[in-house]
């Protein structure tokens, strides 16, 4: 058994509008991998839309893109609730972690490679949420933005659900500045990932730190979006989200010990998916500056005293 | 006057409750459910272990309340399983060199794949390059990586007819990459990778990459990860390849 197992697999056998994930019974404590390869069905570029529960009202949808088309870098955010884009003739292959949220939200981190098999190559990431609550998810389809037999013939749909174990859950009871995970061995033939859905009460950096190093032995390296405006910076520390005041912001953040011992984060979130219409999308990418053998705890530590609001939570997952 | 029924009691233990009476377990065991339901549910338990559970009737007898001697049964659960990574490959590289190959492997069009690198800079030249290539074709034009890139506050990407796993590496002594390997339905070799480079240290940059084959297989059976300088790949470089299903 692997780290996620198949829910449904399905191969589009004639070009379609919608490929629907059906008697599905997904709660908060599951998590999912949609992978999608879909073929243009038609001759104009098409969003590929994620709906849930047959909600296909677009606007309880948002979505916060990052785009990189040769050297053009560009974002965007809309009311919809896009995963992916494909244009006429060509494949996006697409792999989103979908998530339904402490509060029964269902978000979810795509990477797209639209156009992949062809010199027209080029990465759309996206984070997207849904604004109403719904739980449990009983349905996924994946559609298009204007879908007469959009999604094509030879497309192939996967959705997987983690079997991976989880090695702590812990759901905040009140509000505090840090959460402590102890008695880990993580070591470097690991693989481990965290999913933090968090209710900040402030403007507030959570960082992860291992082993009790909550010193300044750390960099990161982000790269943002809001709306159409792109930033980047670096820092010295470490971060694998923000918070916004009393909004949830959402994170995945693979953790690795390399060979030569560095602490290792990349994290990709949506932040303030509570307020989708001022929904960021973020990737904070961080180094510890010196080595370890291992990693026997990890403290998630925010930077304003209380700053992770009570039902927050934390699901640390071991994959290897 | 008849006794009258009031409900039952069940109580849950580890030990053998077998000759205990409902006093006894009152102090010793854990009531779980108390009430009038036919049937209740235990949840939360630990995988591989022997549960005990006694369930005794409550009556008021002349407006004394007493129980029956109840009734045991005992059940073990099911081991509990976790799935994890299949590890494909471990390669640590202990001499300097300029490819190293994963052969024997049988990925195929149900599989998800994903190579975890750190990489030590094993040559002085700033533009140090790591390529992936499948299959034994090694040829550029063969193959289209997208990037992003982002140093300090500048953000760029770029588009090029070639396959592209760490970049630049020639100005940090280490990187690390976690590339997803797909092959499509279609048969192209898709892989997206999420790239740090300088580990380490204050100067530290992100770098995503998606990059595709232009030829279609029916199965990747060897990665090449190769150097476009002589020796590229330093001693303790590490390549681990894993069958994730799905992530």
């Amino acid at each position: 058994m692997l780290g996620y197992e198949l829910v449904e697999d399905i191969i589009v056998s004639a070009n379609t509008d919608r490929v629907d994930f059906s008697n599905i019974a997904i709660t908060e404590d599951d998590d999912l991998i949609l992978v999608c390869e879909v073929v243009s069905g038609v001759v104009s570029i098409r969003e590929i839309l994620l709906y849930v529960n047959d909600d296909d009202v677009q606007s309880n949808y948002f979505r916060q893109s990052i785009n990189a088309k040769s050297t053009v870098i560009a974002s965007d955010r809309a009311n919809y609730s896009s995963i992916g884009l494909v244009y006429p003739g060509k494949m996006c292959v697409l792999r989103a972690n979908v998530k339904l949220t402490a509060t029964g939200k269902l978000v979810a981190l795509s990477q797209a490679t639209v156009n992949a098999g062809s010199s027209d190559i080029l990465i759309n990431n996206y984070g997207m949420a849904h604004s109403p609550s719904t739980s449990p998810i009983i349905s996924l389809s994946v559609r298009t933005d204007v879908g007469v037999n959009a999604i094509g013939i030879g497309s192939r749909l996967q959705l997987y659900k983690r079997v991976a174990e989880v090695i702590a859950d812990i759901t905040v009871a009140s509000n505090t500045t840090k959460v402590d995970i102890s008695g880990l061995t993580i070591g470097k033939t690991n693989e481990y990932r965290l999913i933090s859905d968090i209710l900040a009460n402030d403007y507030i950096n959570i960082g992860l730190h291992p082993n009790d190093d909550f010193s300044n032995n750390f960099y990161r390296q982000e790269l943002n979006a809001n709306g159409a405006v792109i930033s980047a910076n670096r820092f010295n520390s470490t971060q694998i989200s923000y918070g916004f005041p009393n909004q949830r912001s959402f994170a995945i953040s693979d953790i690795k010990l390399t060979n030569s011992g560095f602490f290792i984060c990349i994290s990709n979130g949506i932040y303030q998916y509570t307020l989708p219409s001022s929904m960021y999308l973020s990737k904070l990418y961080t180094t510890s500056t010196n080595a370890m053998t291992s990693i026997n705890k990890l403290s998630i530590v925010a930077e304003l005293s209380s700053g992770i609001k009570a039902g927050s939570r934390f699901q640390l997952i071991k994959l290897k | 006057m008849a006794a009258v029924f009031q409900g039952v009691e069940l109580y849950q233990s580890l030990q053998d409750l077998s000759t205990r009476d409902r006093a006894w377990c009152d102090t010793n065991a854990t009531l779980i459910y108390s009430g009038t339901l036919e049937a209740f549910d235990d949840t939360g338990l630990t995988g591989s272990t022997q549960y005990y559970y006694k369930i005794f009737a409550k009556y008021l007898d002349d407006l004394i309340t007493t129980y029956s001697s109840g009734v045991m049964i005992s059940k073990t659960t099911e081991e509990v399983t976790f799935g994890e990574y299949e590890l494909l490959a471990d390669i640590i590289v202990s001499n300097t060199t300029s490819n190293v190959d994963i052969t024997g492997l049988n990925i195929d069009k149900d599989d998800h794949i994903l190579l975890v690198v750190s990489a030590v800079n094993g040559a002085s030249p700033e533009s140090l390059l790591l390529r992936w290539f499948v299959n034994g074709n090694y040829t550029q034009t063969d193959y289209w990586t997208q990037r992003i890139s982002a140093d300090g506050n500048v953000v760029s990407s770029v588009v090029a007819n070639s396959t592209v796993l760490l970049t630049d590496m020639g100005y940090h002594p280490t990187s690390m990459a976690n590339a997803r390997i797909k092959l499509t339905n279609s048969g192209n070799v898709v892989v997206q990778s999420e790239t740090l480079r300088g580990i380490g240290q204050s100067t530290v940059l992100l770098y995503d990459s998606h990059g595709s084959s232009i030829f279609t297989v029916s199965a990747i059976t060897m990665l090449t990860i190769r150097s476009d300088f002589t020796n590229g790949i330093g001693a303790g470089s590490r390549f681990q390849l894993y069958r994730t299903g799905g992530a």
